[in-house]
């Protein structure tokens, strides 16, 4: 090897080494996924940077795609420990795409952003699995509702109005008469569950795929058998229900006894119900309830302070006589 | 609910009983009732006895489906802190409460059970109406039996700051101190439903204030030891709330102790004794209120319930029928006697009380400043450790005069030729200790002040035996050493009650020590660094991990020099708790390396993956003399308890008769003077 060559060959690892040029690059197109994934050009993107959980950077990358529906963004200044998520608006709605980390080694990377058109149709949106936990104390029945909800379509569902208000919402979901203690699992969930009258309401924009959240909430109850009606709004996969105090009885229409059934150490009934269509109704006989009653204590105490009484009555009558 | 609830139910019904049948019996004059009564407070000892074994039985079977059990234990924790957990919460603890106060109650019938006592029934009927207050609680607001479903597999476990030896000891003997006191608050209101005002009173419920005295001094040193080796701060008093509420009902006691010889020897005071013992019973319900209410934040808080109103409302029933009683006996407890001269051991505990009083109402303004700024600013304003010491100390080094001066004053008149007779000695060689001190560095002022008073003590307490001895030894004849044991031996009480002073000196020589020359220093070593504190240097070894039954330990050893010379190694160590529900706690364990005279005290404050650590070190001098004076304490309490016991079966019903009958005549001339 010439002098010369070893030169041209030095100078080209020189150029090209990552210990010279820091910078970083992030590259992607846009997709729009409910059009056979045609490219989308003259949209918006804009890259969010997260440090852990924490945005500390929202506004200082912003691209349009060009005509082919790319993007590209130079990162000044690499840090491994900062995130970068591309996030796209169309038709007013946000979709982002996957994260990535840029370090010293991974100079360059890619990330897509899939957009969807809207659709206010809710023919796509299915239950596609329900657990149902139940558990009784005398007085007050627990219900605790896992859903994972799916939407099969390639389109965005945007939701209805709230009858005579300027709120959308995208998934109701009818409580029982008399609900009490209503609890949504996480705090970031609490941001788009509502409660309105009767329902709790999913607020956020369902795009294509399935996303899961929770919630429990108490009903009161007095006699031995209560029973949940509640309108089938969705088309409903299954419904696993779990009832945890073993004397309860469960029965309603479809509803089968699959034997007990354990998690986490915890002993429960199941049941099972499946392929409920809208206009369909589940209803749930819940019988041999635990029923308040006064119990043995109270009437002790009451007794004994009636008994006291008598007896102080009888001991000054006494004494006096 | 389960059976040691059915249990409970019938120890209510049977107290219930007693009080009815106890009352009943004294206005009827029934003895048939009053015995029925007695059969009952064994009843009710039983039924709760075999409700707290339900409950531990329920504990060692890993029985979850008991709520409490579930709340405090799980399957890892050892045995002997799977049975403390019985009252390491709020339910818990107050059925182990309730459980003594049967005990108590039972226990005092059975050691009066030939006893002529005229006051027994008031007693145990007053008794058995404070445990029927509690098994309400314990029924209806704190049942410790309530189910759980559905069952979980494992239990959230029991706090590992709680997995520690003094915490063993340290709430019963804490309850023991709370229910002891039910005693003498039960003579107090028989002394005063039934109009005997004399001393009897206080003779018969002498031995059970000692004992719930001491057993409420150790609790508090109990306390204090394993805030210093579990809480990690080098430090064993914080004044917090809960601290305080334990505090409280010590200080009223303490008076209470002292005030009593005031009514035996002079027959003065009788006011005093029947508010503070009522006042000691209050202040132990106002500790459990502050407590369990949810009033006041603290570390130990049991946090907020329904309990705090329902101890509202009994220590408002015990004003109420304390404060009309006393309303009601005024004339009769008015003092025969009166103050007649300054220098006299009358008026030294007088002050003495007042002293205590004080120190009562600083120290309980500030625990309740953050409730009672909340009411009136709707902000919590807490009062903190500046407020306490400031006022705390100049009092306390007061009383540690008082103390020390109090042997040199006789009962009603003390001469000044005799005063200065007395203290001349000691007090020269105060001095001349003081100077000493000066010379070797000892320059804090309220340091040389505790120190010089101290040893003032010392010398007017070794000043008095040595006269008496000297003064033996020529009347009798007799040898050094038989002379002492005679000398000894004739003034029991007396002497105990300075050993259980000399045991308060050694705890206020320790507060000096821990508090003023205290050394400290924080140092991050890497694997064979040393640090140096004091004539101290420590070379950090290795970081080494240990797996127990219940936790991982990881331990940081320590190889610790003093003059060039190996004393040994320490092991601060940092211990993680597993438990099957998903949580890991830590605790960070000290190491502590003892001598008489200092502590040399190491925290592993954290440690980075390079195993490299950092450590907190501290020098505590004197520390070891606090938990010293504790057992000297005791040991004083626990001579005067045997000595009165062996004197009360040789003599039984000497000291009882003669003030009795005085007092008894004196009321009589009063009536007719009516």
């Amino acid at each position: 090897m010439t002098i010369s060559y070893k030169i041209i060959l030095f100078s080209l690892i020189i150029l090209y080494s990552p210990l010279w040029s820091q910078t970083g690059k992030l590259t992607g197109f846009v997709y729009n996924g409910s059009t056979d994934s045609s490219i989308v050009p003259n949209v918006d993107v804009n890259l969010l940077v997260y440090r852990g959980h924490s945005l500390i950077d929202d506004s200082s990358y912003t691209k349009k795609t060009d005509v082919r529906g790319k993007f590209e963004f130079t990162i000044p200044e690499l840090d491994s420990s900062l995130i970068y998520y591309p996030s796209a608006t169309f038709n007013s709605i946000v979709y982002y795409g996957d994260a990535v980390r840029l370090t010293g080694k991974l100079t360059s990377a890619a990330s897509d952003v899939v957009v969807y058109d809207t659709t206010s149709n809710v023919d796509k949106i299915v239950v596609q699995l329900e657990h149902l936990f139940i558990d009784a104390e005398p007085g007050k029945l627990y219900f605790r509702e896992i859903y994972i909800i799916n939407n099969l379509g390639n389109k965005t569902y945007i939701g209805k109005h709230f009858d005579q208000q300027d709120k959308h919402y995208t998934l109701q979901f009818p409580l029982p008469d008399g609900f009490q203690d209503v609890e949504i699992s996480t705090e970031e969930a609490q941001n788009w569950l509502k409660i309105n009258g009767k329902s709790l309401y999913h607020t956020e924009l369902m795009s294509p795929g399935s996303r899961q959240f929770s919630f429990r909430f108490a009903v009161p109850y007095k006699k031995k058998d209560w029973q949940l009606s509640r309108p089938i709004i969705y088309p409903i996969g299954a419904i696993n229900i779990f009832v945890s105090n073993p004397e309860l009885v469960l029965e309603g229409p479809g509803i089968q006894a699959m034997g007990d059934f354990g998690i986490r150490g915890t002993n429960y009934q199941r049941y099972s119900v499946q392929h409920l269509m809208p206009g369909m109704e589940l209803i749930l006989s819940v019988k041999n309830l635990p029923v308040k009653s006064i119990s043995l204590s109270w009437i002790v105490l009451i007794g004994v302070i009636v008994l006291l009484i008598i007896g102080f009555g009888y001991t000054l009558r006494k004494s006096k006589s | 609910m389960s059976f040691g609830y059915y249990l409970l139910l019938l120890a209510f019904i049977a107290s219930a009983y007693t009080i009815w049948a106890g009352a009943s019996g004294i206005k009827l004059n029934r003895k048939s009732l009053i015995k029925n009564a007695q059969i009952a407070i064994y009843g009710q000892c039983a039924f709760v006895t075999l409700s707290i074994l339900l409950l531990a039985y329920a504990f060692v079977t890993r029985d979850f489906s008991i709520e409490y059990v579930a709340d405090y234990s799980d399957r890892s924790l050892p045995l002997i802190y799977t049975l403390s957990a019985v009252y390491a919460g709020q339910d818990g603890s107050l059925l182990f409460w309730t459980w003594l106060l049967t005990a108590f109650n039972a226990l005092f019938i059975f050691v009066n059970r030939k006893s002529d006592d005229e006051f027994k029934p008031y007693v145990f009927t007053v008794h058995s109406a404070v445990t029927f207050s509690f098994l309400i609680l314990a029924i209806y607001t704190s049942n410790p039996f309530k189910k759980l479903s559905p069952v979980p597999p494992d239990g959230f476990g029991l706090n590992p700051l709680l997995q520690n030896p003094e915490m063993i000891f340290h709430p019963p003997s804490l309850f023991l101190g709370f229910v002891g006191f039910t005693v003498p608050f039960a003579y107090a209101l028989a002394a005063l439903i039934k109009g005997n005002l004399s001393t009897e009173w206080l003779d018969r419920s002498r031995n059970w204030t000692l004992f719930a005295w001491i057993a409420l001094t150790i609790g508090n040193l109990l306390g204090a030891q394993w805030a210093y080796v579990e809480l990690g701060w080098g430090g064993y008093w914080a004044w917090d709330p809960v601290e305080n509420a334990s505090l409280l009902p010590w200080l009223t006691g303490t008076a209470f102790v002292h005030s009593v010889m005031v009514q035996k020897s002079r027959k003065m005071m009788k006011i005093w004794n029947v508010v503070l013992s009522i006042l000691t019973f209050l202040l132990t319900i106002l500790g459990t209120f502050i407590t369990r209410s949810g009033i006041i934040s603290s570390v130990h808080a049991f946090g907020e319930s329904n309990l705090g109103t329902l101890f509202l409302v009994l220590m408002g029933f015990v004003v109420f029928v304390s404060v009309f009683l006393i309303i009601f006996r005024w004339s009769e407890l008015k003092s025969a006697k009166r103050i007649e001269f300054l220098l006299s051991r009358d008026v030294s505990f007088l002050v003495n009380n007042l002293i205590f009083i004080v120190l009562l109402i600083v120290i309980l303004v500030g625990t309740l400043y953050p409730a009672f700024s909340e009411l009136f600013i709707g902000q919590q304003i807490t009062k903190g450790e500046d407020y306490f010491n400031r006022i705390s100390v100049p009092i306390g080094i007061f009383l540690l005069f008082l103390l020390s001066i109090c042997p040199i004053f006789s009962w009603r008149q003390t001469t000044g030729k005799n005063i200065i007779k007395k203290l001349l000695y000691p007090f020269i060689v105060s001095i001349f200790f003081v100077f000493i001190l000066f010379i070797m560095g000892v320059h804090h002022f309220k340091s040389m002040l505790t120190l010089g008073i101290s040893s003032l003590a010392v010398m007017i307490i070794g000043v008095e035996i040595y006269a008496n001895l000297i003064n033996r030894m020529a009347s009798k004849n007799e040898y050094f050493l038989i002379s002492l044991i005679h000398v000894l031996k004739l003034n029991t009480r007396r002497y105990a009650g300075y050993l259980i002073h000399i045991g308060v000196i050694l705890i206020y020589l320790a507060i000096v020590g821990t508090t003023v020359y205290k050394n400290e220093t924080e140092i991050t070593l890497q694997k064979g660094e040393e640090a140096v504190i004091g004539k101290y240097r420590l070379v950090y070894n290795r970081m080494g991990e240990r797996r127990n039954s219940n936790k991982d330990v990881l331990i940081a050893e320590l190889d610790v020099f003093k003059d060039f010379k190996k004393l040994g190694t320490v092991e601060p160590r940092r211990n993680f708790y597993r438990s099957t529900m998903g949580q890991i706690r830590y605790t960070t364990e000290v190491a502590v390396r003892s001598n008489l005279k200092e502590d040399l005290y190491v925290i592993l404050a954290s440690y980075q993956e390079d195993e490299s650590a950092t450590f907190v070190l501290m020098v505590n001098p004197l520390q070891i003399w606090m938990w010293i004076g504790g057992g000297v304490i005791a040991l004083g309490v626990f001579i005067i308890i045997v000595h009165s016991i062996k004197n009360n079966k040789t003599e039984p019903k000497q000291v009882q008769t003669n003030s009795t009958i005085a007092d008894n005549g004196k009321r009589k001339r009063r009536k007719k003077g009516r």
